[in-house]
């Protein structure tokens, strides 16, 4: 077997499993505006936390290039459950199925693989001889020839997922706008590369501190429920920039394009603009909302923890840590030494 | 599985947890059931595991989630919470005021549904209660001079506790050597004559010799804030004392297990050190069963979901003040004539769920101008004073009831949460500020960093609210994800709580002003969460106060339900009165004391 099957106990499983999967209501209460209609994954809370991914709790000196993942398969407590669940994943040889295995008496069945970070797999089910997609996570990818795969990936993936080429150019030129990084100062600073030498999942350091990644990528998982707003609104961004400036490319528009974008969001006595110019309000009502949701994604990206998959490399934080000095000269954000080697340099902290 | 223990004990927090240490440590069977996950710290399940808490922000508030349960206030309405804070569309709390405004779903009230409870997340800091705090009734009689802003019905309902700070005092100081707290007691408005059990507080975060300056000037005396984190090796945990000045404190689990949460503290120890004590993770506690005036069995479902049982002698509910009313309740609806009339549920001037308190809390925040300093190495709080407890103090400013004072050094020090909290009013305002304040873009951002980042120090106060009969917790329609009706709390302020937040907020923003150079009143925001009343900052009391006439309390002095021979409630529900400070160490302490009464029984 290629991949290394890592032991965790059933207590670790059951603590991702209970909140989200146990209970008797049938509601859908988690479908998002429609998101999930008719879908399993509407009756339950953050399907998108399956399959759960997390450190790899392992002793390996390289130990922190690897995730945790654990797939789960439940059934719903008085159904008839399945003999045998198996998983077929890009993790592992496909001919080779791994067996899910009961967590201790419960109605969960799950198995922990070991897989690199910054990857993306995609996985099916079989249940008692058939494939199946997993009922809870909602991500999948569609192959050339048609078929659909459940599909996951790790801490610090920096490969497109949710966007085209020119979706990320208008997204990334926005999170600029907002975030703090247009300085001269902040430019230098990025473009040194100044962040000793913590260059394991750097990407593409030009696309706002890997904020937009992050965008990218959250709204493919933790909130999918967003992906429509920005598909529509992004699309509808494209046409009010071409219909302004036509025959070029929104990628090399001036600054000034984009700030005057900002405002019209900004400022509902100004909507009308964009929408005399292509913003067709019966897809996406408010663009002030939008503007908002992206104000919170672009700082979130940013600042979060670089495993989100913005923030590369720690970059966010090293450049407040070296730019702000206290009285006595001192970084005024030592974040290092509270995270995680080898992103930081907790001699405690393991991540 | 073994369904007969000596000790059923719902919840693993404060309330529940330092019973189960006491009674399984005596020899007795404990069973603790708790709604969570058993989150683990580093180190715990083998020599170099990872621990299950991260330092890492999105824990404290995650991605966005919608509530779409239809009919409330906010439908539609994003929140974020903590990975251990429930999924409000699964398990919601409907909040109300007295205006008759339709119910909203609330983030506010929820202690962390978590093995530890709500002492995984809490800032730790850990103030004993005043003296007088436990006599508040007999205080206003006897006092001088009158209250302030005070209509005729403003101590009504106000009750001494059964008990003085004499009773609990050895408690305290059990709690402060049990847990592992840090702080000094020198200028501490109460005696400590069972010893000081503190450990050394680190050194301050330097932004704190503003607020220490503050409080000197105005002549108040101060003391190192208690903080339940350990800052030394700590022997009857076992624990071994490391760097705890990391940022990540409040809203936080700690991976390290350096806080002293109820889970390394006092489950933890008892089970590694062979005593017959079970902790059920996972497991939600659905009603309780009674027969004959007491409870004979506890319902549960198991970590899949599936109903199942437990009996024990004694019960001990402890799951919050809010999920313990609505436990009786829905125990009581399940069998109206049986536990339905021992708790008095529904009857006419029935107490259960009555006299709901939080705590009258605000403060003043400046940034320290010309000065920057690391905020993330911090603990929650460094200074604190007692001087607005005293009862001159009391008296000069016509209040009813005192304060502790604080200032907090951790809030806002890491990124993501400066951006979150800004302009936020509560848990369920998160994001909003930093979302419509869309001039803050490119060097607007700049400039907002270079003026709050690493400079904002603030100062707070926590103080008694007025117990109302109409602050009241009670079942809503709304269904949680096990079909059971869902709490709804109805509650707003008192005129009297405005003039003492008032009086307070003005006395954080004099220690701001006398305590930072070149600060002006124009400088210094300061205010309270008079106006928001949902506002709860997870000090959840009262609902069921104990005292010493069956007809004016749920709980008798031990905290034992009037009616039921067997059943107890040990969570801050308990309190009358909601006391002059953070309630957890008065809660843990009330629960050591607690314990030594069911020993007797058992």
């Amino acid at each position: 077997m290629r991949v290394q099957i890592v032991p965790r106990d059933p207590l670790y499983v059951l603590n991702h499993c209970t909140k989200y999967l146990a209970r008797d209501s049938t509601d859908p209460r988690h479908s998002y505006w429609g998101t999930y209609d008719g879908q399993p994954r509407a009756r339950i809370s953050e399907p998108w936390r399956f399959p759960v991914i997390d450190s790899h709790d392992g002793d390996g000196a390289d130990a922190y290039e690897w995730n945790d993942v654990t797939f789960v398969h439940g059934s719903r407590p008085g159904e008839p459950e399945p003999r045998e669940v198996l998983l077929l994943t890009t993790c592992n040889t496909l001919w080779e199925p791994i067996p899910l295995e009961r967590v201790g008496d419960s109605v969960f069945l799950a198995r922990t693989l070991r897989v690199r970070k910054g990857e993306r797999h995609r996985y099916r089910f079989v249940v008692d001889g058939a494939p199946a997609l997993d009922p809870v996570n909602p991500q999948t990818e569609v192959l050339p020839t048609g078929e659909v795969w459940s599909s996951f990936f790790t801490w610090a993936y920096n490969q497109p997922i949710t966007f085209e080429r020119w979706e990320l150019a208008i997204l990334d030129r926005l999170v600029r706008h907002i975030l703090p990084f247009n300085s001269r100062e902040a430019r230098n600073f990025l473009q040194r590369g100044a962040n000793e030498g913590n260059v394991g999942h750097l990407y593409r350091l030009d696309l706002g501190v890997g904020a937009t990644n992050y965008v990218d990528k959250v709204v493919a998982r933790e909130e999918r429920h967003r992906l429509y707003a920005y598909k529509t609104c992004l699309e509808m961004l494209d046409t009010v920039l071409r219909a302004r400036n036509p025959g070029r490319d929104p990628e090399f528009l001036n600054e000034s394009s984009y700030t005057r974008l900002y405002d019209e969001m900004a400022d509902g006595s100004r909507w009308p603009a964009l929408f005399a110019d292509g913003w067709n309000p019966a897809r996406y009502g408010d663009p002030g909302h939008f503007l908002w949701l992206l104000r919170r994604h672009a700082m979130t990206g940013a600042f979060a923890h670089p495993r989100y998959g913005g923030n590369a490399g720690g970059m966010a934080w090293a450049y407040l840590g070296e730019h702000y000095r206290t009285d006595t000269g001192e970084t005024a954000f030592n974040w290092r030494q509270a995270v995680e080697p080898p992103l930081g340099t907790s001699t405690e902290y393991r991540g | 599985m073994r369904d007969q223990f000596d000790v059923v004990i719902v919840g693993s927090g404060a309330g529940g947890a330092p019973i189960a240490h006491e009674l399984a440590r005596a020899g007795r069977s404990v069973l603790v059931l708790e709604k969570g996950p058993l989150l683990r710290t580093q180190d715990e399940t083998r020599p170099g595991s990872r621990s299950d808490f991260k330092r890492d922000e999105m824990f404290n508030a995650g991605p966005e989630r919608v509530i779409t349960i239809p009919g409330v206030a906010n439908t539609g309405a994003s929140f974020y919470a903590s990975h251990v804070e429930p999924d409000l569309n699964d398990e919601p709390h409907l909040f109300s005021d007295l205006s008759g405004s339709a119910p909203r779903v609330t983030v506010e009230g929820y202690t962390a549904q978590v093995v530890g409870g709500g002492t995984q997340l809490y800032g730790a800091v850990s103030l004993r209660f005043a003296p007088d705090d436990f006599r508040l009734r007999s205080f206003n009689q006897g006092r001088g001079r009158p209250l302030q802003s005070a209509p005729g019905d403003t101590l009504t309902h106000v009750r001494d506790w059964p008990f003085g700070y004499d009773v609990l005092e050895p408690y305290y100081a059990k709690a402060e050597r049990l847990l592992g707290i840090n702080g000094t007691t020198a200028g501490q408005g109460k005696p400590f004559p069972s010893g000081d059990f503190y450990q050394r507080p680190l050194d301050p975060n330097p932004i704190s010799q503003f607020a220490l300056a503050g409080m000197q000037a105005l002549g108040y005396t101060a003391y190192r804030t208690p903080l339940a984190v350990i800052t030394e090796d700590h022997a009857p945990s076992g624990r071994r004392a490391g760097f705890p000045k990391v940022g990540f404190v409040n809203r936080y689990g700690d991976p390290m297990g350096f806080k002293s949460n109820t889970w390394v503290t006092l489950l933890r120890p008892t089970i590694r050190d062979g005593h017959d004590l079970e902790v059920r993770p996972n497991s939600v506690v659905t009603h309780l069963e009674s027969g004959g005036g007491r409870v004979s069995r506890v319902h549960y479902r198991d970590p899949s979901g599936r109903p199942a049982t437990v009996s024990g002698r004694l019960v001990v509910v402890a799951c919050s003040a809010v999920e313990s009313v609505r436990l009786l309740m829905l125990s009581a609806e399940n069998d109206r004539q049986g536990f339905g009339r021992e708790v008095r549920y529904q009857e006419n001037g029935s107490l259960l769920g009555r006299f709901f308190l939080t705590h009258c809390f605000g403060g003043a925040e400046v940034a320290v101008r010309g000065h920057r300093y690391d905020k993330s190495i911090s603990l929650d709080s460094d200074y604190a004073t007692d001087a607005c407890a005293r009862r001159e103090f009391l008296e000069e400013n016509g209040l009813w009831a005192g304060a502790a004072i604080y200032n907090n050094t951790s809030d806002q020090s890491l990124p993501v949460t400066l951006a979150r909290t800004h302009g936020s009013t509560d848990l369920d305002t998160f994001w909003v500020g930093f979302m419509g304040d869309v001039g803050k873009r490119g060097e607007n951002m700049v400039r907002w960093f270079d003026e709050d980042f690493g400079t904002r120090l603030s100062v707070s106060f926590m103080a008694n609210q007025i117990p109302r009969w109409e602050n009241r917790i009670e079942l809503h329609g709304v269904t949680d994800k096990w079909g059971r009706r869902s709490a709804h709390i109805i509650k707003d302020w008192h005129p009297h709580d405005q003039h003492v937040m008032n009086v307070l907020a003005r006395v954080c923003e004099d220690i701001l002003l006398s305590g930072v150079p070149g600060s002006t009143r124009d400088d210094i925001s300061e205010g309270s969460v008079y106006g928001n009343a949902v506002r709860i900052a997870n000090h959840i009391l009262g609902g069921m106060r104990f005292g010493t006439d069956p007809d004016d309390s749920v709980l008798d002095p031990d905290c034992r339900v009037w009616e039921m021979d067997n059943l107890y409630v040990t969570d801050g529900s308990f309190m009358p009165t909601s006391g002059g400070a953070n309630p957890t160490l008065t809660i843990q302490a009330n629960a050591f004391r607690v314990a030594d009464a069911l020993r007797a029984r058992l």
